[in-house]
């Protein structure tokens, strides 16, 4: 895939949206326009918060959903913090991987040798109710229902 | 290829790591993206801004496509504060006004930019940003293509040219760095927000 070349298509195969945003330059989000669009053609869809925490570092949290040429991969979620990447994807409960400790499991090393550290349910966790996140969704509750809850209800049969 | 963005809000909590817990209370910024397309097809070359401040946030995505698109540039940015959007366009611009040549790649990589985001808020009046900062905080250098073999991703560059790397950078920019907002009356400026 990489690598291809693109026949040259030209300008008018781009149709920017700086065309609507002329009439109309942008529109407030709903809730409903953060829901996943789960596309049957080759498409990556993700979705990525970046924290700049209190303390001076930067971390983000993403979820990719890559569907390409109808094959749907397993959606992989990623918790990056700069230097170190974390991350896990559905079907990593069958890969092999070392023993785990207190409900966490360490994924083998990818030869890039950043270690990467599944992600486990209980070990995200948000701010109590009485105090809300202010984010697009009701964050807490969608953190603490867990990655992997999302992710189930993407597994391919 | 569809962007939404959350470009101000505020996030509390913990996530578990390999070496403890790591707490995320502070700012964040959202995106969403969707590419229905083969996404090294899609662009050459990106731009993003992301400025979260104690009054406001700005947010800033241009890209440029490849040459099969007519190399056609696109911008996407917007400036919000608490509870609201200030303004959001395609009027923005991302400018590298100085580069140094990366010896490893041979990219030249920004060594100061500036952003300038344009637009109207919702009473149409006019509303400029403009935030212009040299980037001597480079975090990372990312090679987008690390884990395909060298000798692949060789033959890639030279057929294709395709030889993707990101810079990102992160700079504290509280301290010298303005960011102004016009009104429509010209005589008028606002005071300087930080």
């Amino acid at each position: 895939m990489a690598g291809t070349q693109e026949p040259i298509y030209g300008a008018s195969a781009i149709r920017s949206v700086a065309e609507e945003a002329a009439s109309v330059p942008y529109t407030e989000l709903q809730r409903n326009d953060l829901v996943w669009k789960d596309l049957d053609m080759t498409n990556v869809e993700t979705q990525t918060f970046y924290f700049f925490t209190e303390s001076g570092r930067l971390a983000s949290a993403q979820v990719i959903y890559n569907n390409i040429a109808c094959v749907n991969f397993p959606p992989s979620m990623f918790f990056y913090v700069p230097a170190n990447v974390y991350s896990a994807t559905a079907d990593s409960a069958s890969r092999p991987s070392s023993t785990s400790r207190s409900g966490q499991t360490t994924l083998p090393s990818q030869t890039s040798g950043v270690p990467r550290r599944l992600i486990t349910p209980g070990s995200v966790r948000t701010a109590p109710p009485s105090t809300p996140m202010t984010a697009p969704w009701s964050c807490q509750r969608t953190a603490r229902s867990t990655p992997s809850r999302a992710l189930s209800t993407r597994r391919l049969s | 290829m569809r962007h939404a963005f959350w470009p101000r809000a505020v996030v509390e909590g913990t996530v578990t790591l390999e070496d403890g817990p790591f707490d995320v209370k502070g700012r964040a910024m959202y995106s969403y993206a969707l590419q229905g397309m083969k996404p090294h097809h899609a662009a050459a070359h990106w731009n993003f801004a992301n400025f979260q401040g104690p009054n406001y946030s700005a947010i800033l995505m241009e890209f440029t496509t490849p040459v099969s698109y007519g190399s056609t540039l696109v911008n996407v940015g917007g400036i919000a504060k608490d509870g609201e959007i200030v303004t959001a366009s395609c009027l923005n611009k991302a400018t590298h006004t100085a580069t140094k040549q990366d010896s490893e790649n041979d990219w030249p990589e920004p060594s100061s930019v500036r952003f300038e985001w344009s637009g109207k808020t919702k009473d149409e009046k006019n509303v400029e940003g403009t935030l212009e900062t040299a980037l001597d905080g480079r975090i990372d250098r990312v090679d987008v293509m690390a884990e395909v073999p060298g000798f692949v991703k060789n033959i890639v560059a030279a057929a294709a040219g395709t030889k993707p790397y990101i810079y990102q950078v992160c700079l504290d920019i509280m301290v010298c760095k303005k960011f102004t907002e016009l009104t429509s009356e010209p005589s008028s400026t606002d005071p300087r927000q930080r």
